[in-house]
């Protein structure tokens, strides 16, 4: 759990401007608003630090690479959870419409890493990806979508991204 | 052993950084020579878990790397830190990850190299980060230390307080150094190992290595003797006999490489 503590305390010291801000974004209803403020604030953690050279910092430290890894996407996951669940209790929105977005953050994350890690950028592919997905929203592709989580296909595509994001995020840092 | 490494192998892409890279450390302070780009640093960061070798074996109190990460500090050529970040933030992030972790040395270290609490780590110059992130590592209460230029843009007098720094901290626990800078070497190291594109070429104890060459004549050489390299006043031998004069470390470390470069080929 220490661990975890550091990952935590590490994104909240360097990253507390974003965080703060992706928190208050994400209060905003929209869908896909609110699939942008995600794109925004996973693609800053990891991501960003892989852009940076930083996961090397943090491996260099007793911290493993499935640790930062996961860490990473838990606290990202929390944070927009709460804001999500808030806006339930406050706006009385349906449950359904954040667990259509918690099942659309495994996708946005593994592509954000899958871009970052291949050394393409943590931002710029994962909007190219989104707007495409929203360009063919109003057709058949809404319901495989990862991002709007039309049916279990969506979330079935999203964790499929992840865990691959994974498996080429561990291969890379092993070359 | 603390530390043991077998046939270290390990490219990056089409480049390759080590290709046969052997030595053991049980104590004191072990230091890799070499020129840069030798292959010193990549060493570095396999011992520290960072990166994962290609081929060989790594066995850090006798376990896997990833199992002893807690016993590892490290102190990174890069000097990378993380942003916005005061010392104290950095005091609260290791104490976490360090079971080990001693504030009272960390305060002591920080005032005694007069490092300022009040601002971000990212601004301080290249010398005062040095001075942070080896004061971390050596606070860490890690066992192993695995340091990569620690006198890397210090002026003369503060080099000199990080020499004595690191001698009482080589008399209790384990340093692996890498640096090119051959008197503070000398200074500090009880072993050593060269290492030139890759490989390591001559690893010995310091003392026991002057021992075993000689600098001399072309007129005083023997079949007893091996000559590594011939310098500017003389040539190095390694030798049994008692002849010439020992050479100082500079020479020996020169002629290794020397020879290495001399003796490459593409069938090595």
């Amino acid at each position: 759990m220490k661990r975890m503590e550091f990952v935590l305390k590490r994104d909240f010291k360097e990253k507390s401007g974003l965080i703060i801000v992706a928190f208050f974004l994400f209060l905003i209803p929209p869908h896909f608003w609110r699939i942008i403020v995600s794109l925004i604030l996973f693609s800053y953690l990891l991501p960003k630090d892989v852009e940076d050279g930083k996961e090397s910092l943090l491996l260099s430290l007793p911290l493993k690479r499935w640790e930062i890894f996961l860490y990473d996407f838990l606290i990202g996951t929390a944070i927009l959870l709460i804001a999500g669940f808030i806006t339930v209790g406050v706006l009385k929105m349906n449950v359904t419409s954040v667990f259509r977005l918690l099942l659309a953050f495994p996708f946005i994350y593994g592509i954000s890493m899958i871009s970052s890690t291949a050394g393409k950028g943590n931002f710029g592919i994962p909007l190219l990806v989104l707007i495409l997905d929203m360009a063919f929203s109003w057709s058949w592709w809404r319901y495989v979508s990862p991002l709007y989580q039309g049916s279990i296909i969506g979330a079935v595509i999203s964790i499929l991204v992840f865990v691959l994001s994974f498996i080429y995020f561990n291969k890379e840092g092993k070359m | 052993m603390t530390v043991e490494v077998k046939n270290l192998g390990k490219r990056f892409g089409s480049v390759v950084a080590v290709v046969d890279v052997s030595f053991e450390v049980e104590n004191g302070i072990f230091v890799l020579i070499g020129p840069n780009g030798a292959g010193k640093t990549t060493t570095l960061r396999c011992l520290s878990g960072e990166i994962t070798p290609d081929t060989g074996e790594i066995k850090i109190f006798g376990k896997e790397v990833k199992e002893v990460k807690e016993k590892i500090a490290v102190l990174r050529e890069d000097r990378n830190v993380f942003s916005n970040m005061k010392v104290k933030d950095y005091e609260e992030l290791y104490s976490l990850i360090y079971p080990k972790w001693n504030p009272v040395l960390f305060r002591r270290l920080v005032l005694h190299f007069n490092i300022p609490g009040d601002q971000p780590v990212e601004k301080f110059s290249a010398g005062m980060k040095t001075l942070f992130l080896l004061s971390l590592a050596i606070s860490s209460g890690a066992e192993l230390l695995l340091l990569d230029e620690p006198t890397q843009g210090l002026d003369p007098i503060k080099k000199e307080e990080v020499m004595k720094v690191l001698r009482e901290v080589g008399e209790e626990r384990v340093l692996i150094i890498a640096s090119h800078h051959l008197e503070e070497i000398e200074m500090l190291a009880d072993n050593f190992a060269i290492i030139n594109e890759g490989k390591v070429i001559y690893r010995d104890n310091l003392d026991a290595a002057k021992e075993k060459h000689r600098i001399i004549q072309a007129s005083e050489l023997t079949e007893e003797d091996e000559i590594i390299s011939v310098l500017e006043n003389g040539m190095l031998v390694r030798t049994e006999r008692e002849v010439g004069r020992y050479p100082r470390f500079r020479e020996l470390v020169l002629a290794y490489i020397e020879r290495s470069l001399k003796h490459f080929s593409i069938l090595d």
